[in-house]
């Protein structure tokens, strides 16, 4: 399963505490990156991270989609145990808006690290509740520069969840905004170069609006689909931005005790130019190419370079992961998650750990090869993930005690989940059913 | 088209018939004398049930009290309107505001009130405890009875299960089903001179376990002593119904007079010592047990004495009925259909209908003689209630194509419906998904 067998993390030998970066994209596809397999878009610098550290083959989001992964990732729970099933959308009649946003009783990874002695940052995008109670300052992160909302322009100043805020500066007009954050992320670390800091760097690309530098729009101009020509070339930015991140650690002496992590948020937005290939599905299904993502980690000294990870792990690992490499630790009745580290080094007791999904009526389970996707309009489907990682051949009728197995260990997930807090328009139910019946581009294409 | 039909079977009434509709509370399926019970008397809905007709396939619109009442009272899938789930107690994250039978629905005195009747709800309200639900806002000129799901039937009570009424200070409660009948009847006698319409809406035989000792005396031979409390209960419910029919038949007008008798969900057997015999299931479940309930039309001017109908009907298609009874088209948002055309034995438009039922994890259909259940920690269960009225031998694997068809049917139902306004919370589920594997007595017990 790994590359490496024995002692691919080496034992900690540093009581300083090591510094926390996550880089987050937005909407992007399985493939759209180097080291997941795109031979169109090239991201050298996101790839160091994969490749001086570990890839994650079956790294995979608590969610479908945007906000809902997030708060997966930040709680270590599948965001449904506290009733944050659905993106934060219209406000529907029933549902109280106090409760429209992360659950003010979970904790999240910032307010764990803050406990550790963190100084802990968000810049980007937060999409987790708009009313005070939900703001990230309120959510474990002492500094905030970003939008409250899901999406904004990437060069005009907006208003409202779009409009860009901050606690700790006058948030300058807008130039770019991936550059911008990109810009921000330098600054904090050089600010707090001398304490441990946690930085949740969550960009907005290349989430719609699809908007790129034009400098950057000629490296892809020859790509035959419009819109993925931008979104390529959004990722570029990105990937320019990493690579000074990336430097700016080296330069200030901070790489060795620095834990990076590169992953995107849910699938990729298929209509929008990402593809997940080979992955079938797309952002919002709770088929693969709706939940697995590219996933690295780089943490020099204890992950060993050029390490690759096939033992699923899921973004709500997180939470565990880092507070344990904090030298804290998330009580188990608090996290679905574990300590990454421990799975990259141990991994036969988490091969067949289970992953839950669930989002608009579809549901799904993966454990070990298996991956049972349960829908309400039609009958379960059973796949072999190790034969058939495109989810093509659904071997149901052939295994019918695996799925009445699977199908009892879904309900009984189902069972500990909390009610939705909030809801969104019924008809998003039937679009995203639609997105399970579509013919996706299954092959990389060539340069 | 259907509507059309229908108002067609129905001779035009020279005067408007006056409306008596009658519901128990969990009553069991097999506990009435004309269901074939040895064990519950209920002579006088004996007599009612052989002077009018019996539909052998009568169902509510849900499995559990107050969602199976807004469907009725609307003639609307309640699930239209987010009243999805029963009216338990207030879970957080919803607004109270909507805690109750969506106050944009018309219910059935509304329509007939526009058509002149005076209209009365005597017993359970159970459709919202807020004050903009309650009955006399929502269509009823008069009302006596308790907001709530259950009470007391001796004690003065506070809150959602108090004695409230539109016309009167209300006395203390005798026992309550004496009370609810003793009302309908002066409703009756005071309004013998004018169309009138009473929803006599009894909380018999649900919990708390109650009856007059008298009552228990003549079922002494009952060893179960749940079963036998039980027993007097249905008692004193029928002799107060033995009460209305003695008053409509002093007006003069019985002839004239629509009395319908229905339970409104199956008995819940785990609880109140109810059978559903030869049904599989309970109350709050989606197998038979769960919705299909007795359900008998008396009519002498329409419905000739020992009709039977075994086409498959709804508490759904009261209302459309009532109306075409009074000579009005039913509007096309409803979902039911007139009875009318079956009370002469055109059972054309009922051919092959399908119904439906969905209570949150739990959904089902009837279509034609099959009935399909989706139950979420299971594979979906198919039989063919034509040979298996109990539910005992699954087909799903046998008839693939079959399941397909309908849990797309079943699907393509959904896509019109809402968003639950509130829910009952997962604990709920989790007791209700056990009802599903129980055995239950299948057979009528003896006398």
């Amino acid at each position: 399963m790994i590359s490496a067998l024995a002692a691919v993390v080496l034992p900690a030998p540093i009581a300083k505490k090591p510094n926390i970066v996550l880089i987050f994209s937005d909407d992007a596809g399985y493939a759209d990156f180097g080291f997941s397999g795109s031979l169109e878009i090239k991201t050298p610098n996101i790839d160091r991270i994969a490749n001086e550290g570990v890839n994650f083959t079956d790294g995979y989001v608590s969610a479908p989609v945007c906000s809902p992964s997030r708060a997966g990732l930040l709680t270590g729970k599948n965001p449904q145990r506290f009733g944050h099933e659905y993106n934060i959308g219209t406000k529907m009649p029933g549902y109280d808006p106090r409760y429209r946003g992360l659950n003010i009783k979970e904790k999240t990874i910032g307010d764990r690290l803050q406990e550790q002695g963190y100084v802990t940052g968000l810049l980007g995008k937060w999409h987790l509740g708009e009313e005070e109670q939900f703001h990230p300052q309120n959510r474990g992160f002492d500094e905030f520069y970003g939008l409250l909302g899901g999406s904004r322009d990437f060069f005009k100043p907006q208003t409202g969840s779009r409009k860009l805020i901050s606690n700790f500066k006058d948030p300058e007009p807008v130039t770019y905004f991936t550059d911008d954050l990109g810009r921000e992320s330098l600054e904090f670390i050089t600010r707090h170069k001398d304490e441990p800091f946690f930085l949740f760097l969550s960009h907005t690309a290349p989430h719609t609006p699809l908007q790129a530098k034009p400098e950057d729009l000629e490296l892809y101009k020859y790509l035959p689909n419009a819109r993925r020509q931008i979104l390529a070339s959004m990722l570029h930015a990105l990937d320019v931005q990493t690579g000074l991140l990336l430097d700016h650690l080296k330069a200030l002496e901070l790489e060795e005790n620095t834990l990076v992590v590169f992953m995107n948020d849910n699938g990729g937005q298929y209509d929008w130019g990402a593809l997940n290939a080979p992955y079938r599905g797309m952002k919002g299904t709770v088929l693969e190419g709706g939940v697995r993502v590219p996933f690295a980690m780089r943490w020099p000294g204890r992950i060993e370079p050029g390490t690759t990870c096939s033992t699923p792990v899921v973004a709500h690992d997180l939470a565990q992961t880092f507070v344990t490499a904090a030298g804290g630790a998330v009580p188990e009745n608090e996290t679905d998650g574990v300590d990454i580290l421990d799975v990259i080094q141990n991994p036969a007791p988490y091969a067949d750990r289970s992953l839950f999904w669930r989002f608009q009526g579809q549901a799904a389970v993966r454990k070990a090869q298996w991956k049972l996707v349960r829908f309400t309009d039609r009958p379960a489907q059973l796949y072999d993930l190790s034969a058939d990682p495109s989810e093509l051949n659904d071997l149901a009728s052939l295994r019918p005690e695996r799925v009445r197995a699977m199908m009892k260990e879904i309900g009984n997930w189902e069972l500990d989940l909390a009610h939705p807090l909030f809801v969104t328009e019924p008809i998003w139910k039937k679009v995203n059913l639609s997105h399970y019946d579509r013919e996706y581009q299954l092959t990389q294409p060539k340069k | 088209m259907i509507l059309h039909l229908a108002a067609a079977a129905l001779q035009s009434q020279a005067v408007k018939p006056n409306i008596v509709l009658i519901m128990a509370d969990d009553a069991g399926y097999a506990d009435f004398g004309f269901m074939g019970s040895k064990q519950i008397k209920t002579p006088h809905l004996d007599t009612l049930a052989y002077d009018g007709a019996i539909f052998s396939q009568g169902y509510v619109s849900s499995p559990v009290c107050s969602p199976s009442r807004a469907g009725m009272l609307t003639g609307r899938y309640q699930q239209r309107f987010g009243h999805e789930y029963n009216i338990l107690g207030m879970l957080k994250g919803y607004d109270p505001e909507f805690y109750g039978t969506d106050v944009n629905e018309q219910m059935i005195p509304d329509y007939l009130s526009e058509l002149g009747y005076v209209t009365g709800c005597f017993g359970k309200w159970h459709l919202g405890k807020a004050d903009q639900f309650f009955p006399t806002e929502r269509g009823f000129k008069e009302f006596w009875g308790f907001r709530g799901g259950s009470r007391d039937y001796f004690k003065p009570s506070t809150g959602e299960r108090k004695i409230e009424s539109s016309y009167e200070t209300p006395e203390p409660v005798t026992y309550l089903t004496d009370d609810i009948g003793r009302e309908t009847v002066d409703f009756i006698n005071r309004h013998a001179d004018e169309p009138y319409f009473a929803f006599l809406s009894f909380n018999a035989p649900h919990s708390p376990m109650q009856a007059k000792p008298e009552d228990i005396a003549r079922f002494e031979h009952i060893e179960n002593k749940r079963r036998r409390i039980y027993a007097a209960m249905m008692y004193a419910m029928d002799v107060q119904i033995g009460e209305v029919v003695k008053a409509v038949e002093a007006t003069g007008k019985a002839d004239s007079t629509i009395i319908v008798f229905l339970s409104d969900n199956g008995g819940p057997t785990s609880h109140n010592g109810s059978i559903n015999a030869p049904l599989n299931g309970q109350k709050a479940s989606v197998l038979e047990g769960g919705s299909r309930v007795p359900f008998i039309v008396h009519w002498p001017a329409q419905i000739k004495k020992r009709t039977r109908v075994d086409s498959v009907v709804s508490s759904l298609d009261l209302l459309p009925t009532f109306l075409d009874a009074a000579g009005q088209a039913a509007p096309a948002k409803l979902d039911g259909m007139s009875l009318g055309p079956l009370f002469t034995g055109n059972t054309d438009s009922f051919a092959g209908r399908s119904l439906f039922w969905r209570l949150g994890e739990m959904a089902a259909l009837r279509s034609g003689d099959y009935k399909l259940l989706r139950v979420a920690d299971r594979p979906p269960m198919l039989f063919d209630l034509a040979s298996d009225i109990s539910e005992q031998h699954d087909l799903a694997l046998e008839r693939p194509g079959i399941v397909r068809r309908l849990m797309a049917d079943l699907w393509d139902w959904e896509t019109g419906l809402g968003h639950p306004f509130w829910t009952t919370g997962a604990a709920w589920m989790d007791s209700k998904l056990k009802y599903y594997d129980l055995e239950y007595e299948l057979e009528q017990p003896g006398g």
